[in-house]
């Protein structure tokens, strides 16, 4: 009957006339095409609606006129972003935090998992791992706020310890030059479960004949790890890699912006902080078309980016993003 | 050599267990905080274990009307369970429908839906819509807008994509619609998916900031991750004043009320982990992508 | 069955924020003697406890219903920015005068000036009678986009333990200069330091750069010349970097810091409000330079508790090495950051219920009511007619959070009103209405200078201020904390870079402004 149904389809599709087709089609799958109603509704005002507002980025927007009447501008304001004294100063710190996240975060993981994987007892193996990933679940707004309790300059437990071996307390939330560092600690700290998920499911199926065949040879452990688990799970780092190469200008924004202040702007204030900064923490007039047309560069240049990577892991890996 | 394994064993497993213990070591930590007296923290004197136990802090800061702490709480609770079963429901069908060879466009909309996913409007334009939409200070911006997330949505698709064609078939033959085919057929063979997405939904809508930040004005519709930056981070002073209280006499001071907060927002999660935590690798080793 | 049904209902319940959504902002029922009004949260919290604010709102029948923002001053105005563009501005709102200018032409708010005519009998006559408040509200065409607020003459005081003092065997009376009032920081470290690795004889909070005035380095504007960002607002942080005392100023505090004797995290600008007053009340800290009452504000909060022997007393300004007193920064007679505006969608019968409110505080009844409250219950009137308040301050000042009380701190905003500054001194304790006798004098006190900009300027000079004041504490910030070298050569090329940042074309900006408000 299914059969027949289709075919029934194929074969109409050939003699009627669109109009008809489309009646056709939509008497046999309304109920899917009912379905697909919210969907299509929350990517048209939710997804679509966005990236159609960027057209404020050619005009001088005014809330008065609208998206529609504001004054064009043509490129105006993307002349201005390469004028812009800020500019190099936010994308550089946008990249610096990228390429730590890269060259600092991204290795622990994999020795974490190399290591995980040696341990023989279950419970030790399941309770280490369920507890590294934890963190991953908390918010941007607790992490943030236990580091401040942590590093607080009277009361701290970091504090507490230097004073205790003779030294002065630091303000690190107010010092430009700690904000990397803290930045990345939290990047560590949140994705090291995370990530070792992938690398250890990656070591799970290897195949255990690999390391039967290396003993008999007698491969010692450290013969194993790197002759036989890293080359194997090279494939998994490799696309992890190419990842986060592909999401350098994507920073985890509500840490940022919950762990900076005006003293630490110098290293903290990347490009979408500065984005939202214009908007809406202006103490000027916010300028929502200037914050726009930085944004969409960003975006541009990140669009490029990340669909290049995904070509390249597909080819590398035949994994795709999407 | 039997030796030399069984030192290694030992040393791994120690260092392994000391870093999953820096791991959730700060958790505990504001959790000793918040329990100890005050007068220690005054003089810096806790540091691993909490002296002088008491609860006092969080029975202060959920009692006081000033911290809003009882009412972010509510609303985050409300605004997770709300928008996790909508943004299911409606990713769920999403999904299905998208998976039907007979819609017509179906690759064009998961073309549009990943390239705007993919291709990052920016906060600015999306304010203007949205605000145009009636969201701003609206409490079901943190409900609708972000019903589906393309990601989960792929994820589901590719699941229902896995079904085989003789399940629908065979209903279709007993006379089922599409409809039935879904909550008959598929959505009870899809726990797992479900479970899997839900989790991640239910998450990321409960540790939601920027969203929340910049539409969400009236105290009264705040979440509990506002309130932890306006209590801990900002700390205006005079007006919400953190002065040391005395209650029973337990001396409550800043660390001890920031403390308590800090944990009340994170319980939550805490609380329903160890039950969900195999979804959420499952989702990890479907997804294998930043969320 | 079950599912069929929710899944309706959660469609329906989408359509339904879509159309919900939208019917928020200004109210348009009118008529019925109420407003919205869109307000800091902190002032919206002090008027729910003012006696007299009951009153007014009996008097005229009309309530105010008030919308709540953030605290943060900076976080109101962006919020009003918000609310212009997503179209949720209530009734009326808290504004700065620099948004009126700029919105109100563009059709955010209601021009007034008619409705003044017609609705507001005293407050037309006030405007008439200040021509100085006419020009500052007005645009060129005669337009009342927003109507600021007046505020008490009065600079910020020094305030200090004065037990501290007493057992570090300090005399007051001996600090007369800056020199002096580091070397009693010295005294007061050496004393309470020793044991205490918290204390830091100097605390405050927020921005640090609130001591220009003891430096002379204030900025300025005259027929001659504008040095300086000079907005009516920056009383406290008022300074000129291109002047030599700056560069003294940041070497002194730079000594402070080095030697431990200012809190650093208040050096570094990340010292919260309620930091500070931790410290202040735990004994961590002696001197602080803040609102000239916040002396008595520490013996009525948690002070005394904490340590019995708790006095706090306030410092006269420095001398000069000529024995001169310097000036302190005064605050202006029209508050810029205060004003009222409403919202341009707002029917007549709305603007004539808020006009008609804001009018009975212009009117002597009202006058009375918000300077000194009720007669024979908060004052008396003398045989010579002067008012005198039989309301007890401590009393009132220390009720517990949210209860009824006199208040008459009229540098608030609560409504527009004009100011009687005896009554605004005299409202306080002792130890601050003596200090005040003392030192809230014309030679005490500079007052500031409001200007009057078009509505172009205001948003030049509004964006520039944004970035070049925070790229000026930023920059002496760092000088400071020792992060960049303090030298003339890289101080002189913080000031060039400032100026390529438009603190010059700021000057200029103030310059014309200047001449354009008080030249002819």
């Amino acid at each position: 009957m299914a059969g027949k149904r289709k075919a029934a389809v194929v074969s109409a599709a050939n003699k009627k006339s669109l109009p008809q087709r489309i009646k056709k089609d939509l008497k046999r799958n309304w109920i899917l095409y009912l379905l697909l109603l919210p969907g299509i509704l929350s990517l048209i005002l939710f997804k679509i609606g966005p990236v159609g507002g960027m057209v404020i980025a050619f005009e001088k927007f005014s809330a008065f006129q609208g998206v529609f009447h504001s004054k064009w501008v043509g490129l105006d304001n993307f002349a201005r972003i390469f004028k812009d004294p800020y500019i190099p100063k936010v994308v550089g710190n946008t990249i610096i935090l990228a390429v730590l996240s890269i060259v600092v975060v991204f290795p622990i993981p994999i020795i974490f998992s190399l290591f995980l994987n040696e341990v023989k007892q279950k419970w030790i193996k399941s309770t280490v791992q369920s507890l590294s990933f934890l963190p991953y679940f908390i918010s941007a707004a607790v992490m943030v706020s236990i580091l401040y309790t942590l590093l607080s300059p009277s009361s701290g437990l970091v504090n507490n310890i230097i004073r205790w071996f003779g030294g002065k307390s630091v303000n690190f939330m107010a010092k430009p030059g700690w904000f990397r560092p803290e930045y990345v600690l939290l990047e560590v700290w949140q994705t090291l479960g995370y990530s070792a998920i992938i690398y250890i499911a990656a070591i799970n199926n290897i195949d255990q004949e690999l390391y039967e065949a290396a003993e008999v040879d007698g491969a010692n452990r450290w013969d194993k790890i790197f002759r036989i688990t890293l080359p194997c799970i090279s494939t998994s780092i490799i696309v992890m890699l190419i990842i986060s190469v592909g999401n350098i200008f994507t920073v985890n924004l509500d840490r940022i912006l919950l762990m900076y202040n005006p003293s630490v702007y110098d290293t903290a204030d990347v490009i979408q902080t500065y984005v939202y900064r214009i908007a809406f923490e202006s103490k000027g007039f916010p300028d929502y078309s200037y914050g726009t047309a930085v944004n969409l560069l960003k975006s541009v240049i990140a669009f490029a980016l990340v669909t290049a990577v995904n070509k390249l892991a597909d080819k590398f890996a035949e994994t795709r993003l999407f | 050599m039997r030796k030399k394994r069984k030192t290694f064993d030992i040393v791994n497993n120690t260092i392994l267990l000391l870093v999953a213990f820096v791991c959730v070591y700060p958790f505990l930590y504001v959790l000793f905080t918040a329990c100890s007296d005050g007068a220690f923290l005054q003089r810096g004197e806790v540091s691993f274990l909490p002296k002088g136990f008491n609860l006092e802090a969080f029975k202060y800061i959920m009692g006081s009307s000033k911290f809003h702490v009882w009412s972010g709480l509510r609303n985050s609770f409300i605004y997770t369970v709300a928008g996790t079963a909508l943004s299911i429901f409606i990713t769920y069908i999403t999904a299905f429908a998208l998976s039907r060879e007979r819609v017509k466009g179906r690759y064009f909309l998961m073309g549009a839906f990943i390239v705007t996913w993919v291709f990052d409007a920016g906060i600015i334009p999306q304010y203007i819509i949205y605000s145009k939409l009636g969201f701003v200070d609206n409490p079901w911006v943190m409900i609708v807008p972000g019903a589906i997330n393309t990601q989960f949505l792929i994820i589901t698709k590719t699941f229902i994509e896995g079904f085989p064609k003789e399940l629908e078939e065979a209903a279709f033959v007993d006379g089922a619609n599409d409809w039935t085919v879904l909550t008959r057929i598929f959505f009870p063979l899809s726990k797992t998916i479900i479970a899997t997405i839900g989790t991640f939904y239910a998450v990321s809508i409960w540790n939601q900031y920027l969203i929340p930040q910049i539409y969400l004005k009236s105290d009264n519709y705040k979440v509990i991750q506002q309130v932890l930056k306006e209590v801990v981070i900002t700390d205006a002073g005079a007006s919400t004043a953190f002065k040391n209280v005395i209650v029973n006499g337990i001396t409550l001071n800043q660390q001890n009320l920031k403390a308590a907060a800090i944990f009340i927002a994170m319980l939550p999660i805490i609380l329903v982990y160890p039950f969900v935590q195999k979804y959420f690798k499952k989702g990890i080793m479907i997804g294998a992508v930043k969320g | 069955m079950k599912k069929k049904l929710i899944s309706t209902l959660l469609a329906a319940a989408m359509l339904g924020t879509m159309v919900a959504g939208t019917t928020v902002s200004a109210d348009e029922a009118a008529g019925d003697n109420t407003y919205t009004m869109f307000m800091r949260n902190t002032y919206v919290n002090w008027i729910k406890e003012l006696k007299w604010y009951d009153a007014a709102e009996e008097a005229t029948g009309i309530h105010v219903e008030y919308v709540e923002g953030p605290d943060e001053f900076s976080d109101v105005y962006a919020e009003v920015d918000q609310r212009i563009i997503s179209g949720t501005l209530p009734d009326a709102t808290m504004t700065k005068l620099s948004q009126t200018n700029v919105y109100g032409p563009q059709g955010a708010f209601a021009d007034l000036a008619p409705y003044i005519e017609k609705y507001a009998p005293n407050l037309q006559k006030y405007i008439d009678e200040n021509p100085d408040y006419k020009a500052l509200v007005s645009d060129e065409n005669g337009a009342i986009y927003g109507l600021v607020k007046e505020s008490p003459i009065f600079q910020d005081f020094l305030g200090y333990r004065a037990d501290h003092l007493e057992k570090a065997g300090i005399d007051p009376a001996s600090i007369q200069t800056v020199e002096d009032f580091t070397e009693a920081l010295r005294t007061l470290k050496d004393y309470y330091g020793k044991d205490n690795p918290n204390y830091y004889p100097l605390t405050g909070r927020e921005g640090v750069f609130r001591f220009a005035a003891w430096f002379q380095c204030l900025s300025d504007v005259s027929a001659e010349a504008s040095h300086g960002i000079y907005m009516s607002h920056f009383k406290d942080y008022s300074f000129d970097i291109m002047s030599d005392n700056a560069y003294t100023m940041v070497e002194t505090m730079k000594t402070w810091y080095d030697e431990g004797l200012i809190q650093p995290q208040f050096a570094e600008g990340t010292f919260t409000e309620g930091d500070w007053e931790a410290d202040m009340i735990n004994g961590n800290g002696t001197f602080f330079y803040d609102y000239y009452n916040r002396a008595e504000w520490f013996m009525e909060n948690g002070g005394p508790e904490a340590d019995p022997d708790y006095q706090m007393a306030v410092l006269d300004n420095f001398k000069d090495a000529d024995g001169n007193v310097i000036v302190g920064a005064g605050a202006c007679k029209y508050n810029e950051e205060c004003v009222t505006a409403v919202n341009a969608n707002c029917g007549e019968e709305k603007i004539k219920t808020i006009l008609t409110f804001i009018d009975y505080f212009y009117s002597e009844e009202g006058i009375a009511l918000a300077n000194y409250g009720v007669e024979g219950e908060s004052y008396e009137v003398e045989a010579d007619g002067t008012k005198k308040f039989i309301a007890d301050y401590t009393t009132e000042e220390s009720k517990p959070e949210g209860e009824k009380k006199w208040s008459f701190l009229s540098d608030r905003f609560t409504v527009c009103k004009p100011v009687d500054n005896t009554a605004f001194f005299a409202w306080n304790a002792p130890l601050i209405a003596d200090a005040c006798a003392n030192y809230m004098t014309e030679d005490h006190i500079r007052t500031g200078l409001n200007l009057t900009y078009t509505a172009e300027e205001s948003e030049e000079l509004a964006n520039l201020v944004a970035t070049v004041f925070d790229a000026e504490v930023a920059g002496m910030t760092s000088f400071v904390t020792g992060s960049k070298e303090l030298n003339a050569d890289n101080w002189s090329a913080f000031q060039d870079e400032m100026n390529g940042m438009g603190l010059s074309r700021i000057e200029e900006l103030q310059f014309e402004a200047y001449n354009n408000t008080y030249g002819e």
